[in-house]
């Protein structure tokens, strides 16, 4: 599903001030593999992500996508890979204030071009999958945090696409409700069989993963199975 | 789009007071816009009705004072044109001769003012002598009886048609006036004379204004032949030519000015003239025209000023949301996407605030009509093209702040705070 090879990520190339963020990546991940990537602030991992997401390009080395070389897409394909094949997850929750819980849940189907009426049906089945359909109508900022991050959940699965990226998705929230938000990626990772990429801080949520890899300026240092994988955060 | 308009709405009614400011600047423009517009048009409007009761079509022809070489007016002896001068029976006759574009002809001549009575009863009339084409010139609207035939000119008949004002004051009625007699008196005369027909009066700004108090003085129209045996000058010195319908009425009087001008060409005193309501109203509404686009163009600036305040405050808006601008690409909006989102949104701002415009410049327009004392008038067609004009402004003044917004690299926007 994701291929990087010496992917690299730098700013100011070329002047005294250069910065080497991501210093030569190589990274597989498969279909459907749970991955918890950790590190430091300033490693690299947020950058890593942002590349993984199509959201930033990287300034050297390979990455394919599904197969598809992220590097020479084009502005709008970019968008396309970003809309169908990616759902993110931030730990702000980054949700449209103006906009109701359910119309931040279709939001990238609008983007898609699904028709009002599909759109707003399976917006309503996913904010009833994460027990969010009695607020639907509700505004950002009349719900709670963990309310929110469901709903951002909710919005990432819309156009039902192939990778799940989570940047400190708990990162906001305290640690029983981030454990309950840890359990429904957990679950949708079981059910959905999505591949999910996880940024989090906290190493005892990595160690619930199948897979943690940490990163250490802008490279990664291991790459091993999560000591309690399979289990849940709850458990 | 509809999508992208309810959105637009959404963010607009979040900034109440800053996109009612932001529209006040097209509302000016617009209000300002459409009251001048609907105001010239009621004056315009007033104008050209008041000239059509003239008879607009009509080309009047006549004699005047040669006022060339070295003559010197002379205030105590005003020139009064010898029979001779004038236009004769047999001269017209050869006009209408010589010019098919003409219709039919009004003969008419002022044959004293005073009463007409009956018994007890008066009634105040001013006595007209009439040929059976000044009924159409002057859209004299008969309502019983006839109108004076061409018999009656012939034989100079003692008949006379009367408005209705007239015979219901003298008769009661005005179909016991048919056929009665009547007695006329003038400064001049006292003259009998039988009741062949009524026309209905009508009042109009231009003919029938009466000082308060006093009786409402109506024309009485009888036979020209008739009326010029009581008068020293049996020739005309004007009268109306009722030009076909399709004659080119500028080329038409040009012909008849060069013809009378032939006519009067070795008359030392007197000049002939033809003269067309028609070329004196263009030229009224040219001036107009002309200062209603001045105005315009003034209130056109307002609207500039209004659409730079448009895109002023998308530009901010763009920045303020940023942020916003980077979650939508991160969920995989398209450059286009957002363009038509804020875009959307400089249309609404103008849309609405032409519209707001539209109605209160309607309002003042209305007013201002009332003012002027002329019919106001719905301009449709400036409506439409206001709201299009609004909407082109949003579009144009929103283009440059929404392309911004579309072309933000995605993750720089996603970080900004």
């Amino acid at each position: 599903m994701i291929e990087m090879r010496n992917l690299t990520k730098r700013y100011f190339t070329g002047t005294p001030n250069e910065i080497t963020v991501l210093g030569g990546i190589d990274l597989s991940i498969k279909a459907g593999e749970f991955v918890a990537i950790v590190g430091q602030s300033g490693s690299g991992k947020s950058t890593l992500m942002n590349i993984i997401g199509a959201l930033d390009q990287p300034s050297g080395g390979e990455y394919e996508l599904d197969g598809t070389p992220i590097q020479h897409l084009n502005r709008s394909q970019l968008a396309s890979v970003r809309n169908h094949k990616i759902g993110f997850i931030f730990q702000s929750f980054n949700l449209i204030p103006r906009s109701s819980a359910l119309k931040n849940v279709e939001l990238p189907m609008v983007y898609a071009g699904i028709k009002k009426s599909p759109r707003s049906l399976r917006a309503k089945k996913l904010l009833d999958m994460m027990d969010m359909g009695e607020r639907m109508n509700h505004y950002p900022n009349e719900l709670s945090g963990g309310q929110k991050q469901r709903v951002a959940i909710a919005r990432a699965l819309a156009n039902d696409p192939d990778i799940l990226l989570a940047d400190e998705p708990t990162g906001a929230l305290d640690s029983k409700t981030g454990h309950r938000v840890m359990d429904i990626f957990l679950r949708i990772h079981r059910e959905e069989k999505k591949t999910i990429v996880f940024i989090t801080h906290s190493a005892e949520l990595a160690e619930l993963c199948p897979r943690v890899i940490t990163i250490k300026d802008g490279r990664i240092v291991s790459d091993e199975a999560g000591s309690r994988a399979g289990g849940s955060a709850d458990g | 789009m509809v999508e992208n308009l309810l959105l637009s709405l959404e963010s607009l009614r979040a900034n109440k007071m800053r996109s009612f400011l932001t529209m006040l600047g097209i509302i000016i423009g617009i209000s300002s816009v459409i009251a001048i517009i609907s105001v010239g048009n009621a004056l315009t409007a007033s104008v050209t009705s008041q000239f059509a009761e003239l008879g607009i079509n009509n080309v009047t022809l006549g004699i005047q004072a040669r006022s060339d070489g070295a003559a010197s007016y002379d205030p105590n002896s005003v020139k009064v044109p010898k029979d001779s001068d004038r236009l004769s029976t047999a001269q017209i006759e050869t006009l209408m001769q010589k010019f098919p574009e003409i219709e039919t002809l009004s003969l008419s001549d002022e044959a004293g003012r005073g009463k007409a009575r009956l018994g007890r009863k008066t009634s105040s009339v001013s006595l007209t002598g009439v040929n059976f084409g000044y009924a159409q010139a002057n859209k004299v609207n008969l309502v019983r009886g006839r109108y004076i035939r061409e018999a009656d000119i012939e034989a100079a008949r003692s008949v006379v048609v009367v408005s209705d004002r007239t015979a219901e004051a003298i008769y009661g009625s005005i179909d016991s006036a048919i056929g009665s007699r009547i007695v006329i008196y003038t400064e001049k005369a006292i003259k009998e004379f039988t009741v062949i027909g009524v026309y209905q009066y009508v009042q109009s700004g231009v003919q029938g204004v009466t000082a308060p108090g006093s009786e409402l003085e109506t024309g009485a129209y009888i036979p020209v032949s008739r009326a010029k045996k009581d008068m020293p000058y049996k020739n005309f010195m004007s009268l109306t030519v009722i030009p076909r319908a399709g004659t080119d009425l500028t080329l038409f009087t040009e012909k008849l000015s060069a013809y009378l001008g032939e006519l009067y060409a070795n008359n030392k005193e007197w000049e002939g003239y033809a003269y067309n309501m028609k070329s004196e109203l263009e030229s009224t509404n040219s001036v107009m025209n002309s200062l209603s686009l001045a105005i315009a163009a003034i209130a056109g600036i307002a609207l500039l000023v209004g659409g730079i305040g448009v895109m002023n405050i998308m530009l901010v808006s763009v920045t303020e949301r940023t942020h916003e601008i980077g979650v939508r690409k991160a969920l995989g909006a398209q450059d286009s996407h957002i363009r038509l989102q804020f875009v959307a949104e400089a249309v609404m701002l103008s849309v609405m605030g032409g519209l707001i415009g539209i109605v209160l410049g309607l309002g003042l327009g209305f007013a201002g009509s009332a003012l002027v004392g002329a019919p106001f008038e719905l301009p449709v067609y400036v409506i439409l093209g206001t709201v299009m004009f609004s909407m082109f402004i949003g579009i144009f003044f929103g283009y440059y702040p929404a392309n911004k917004a579309a072309r933000l690299n995605p993750i720089d926007a996603l970080r900004y705070e």
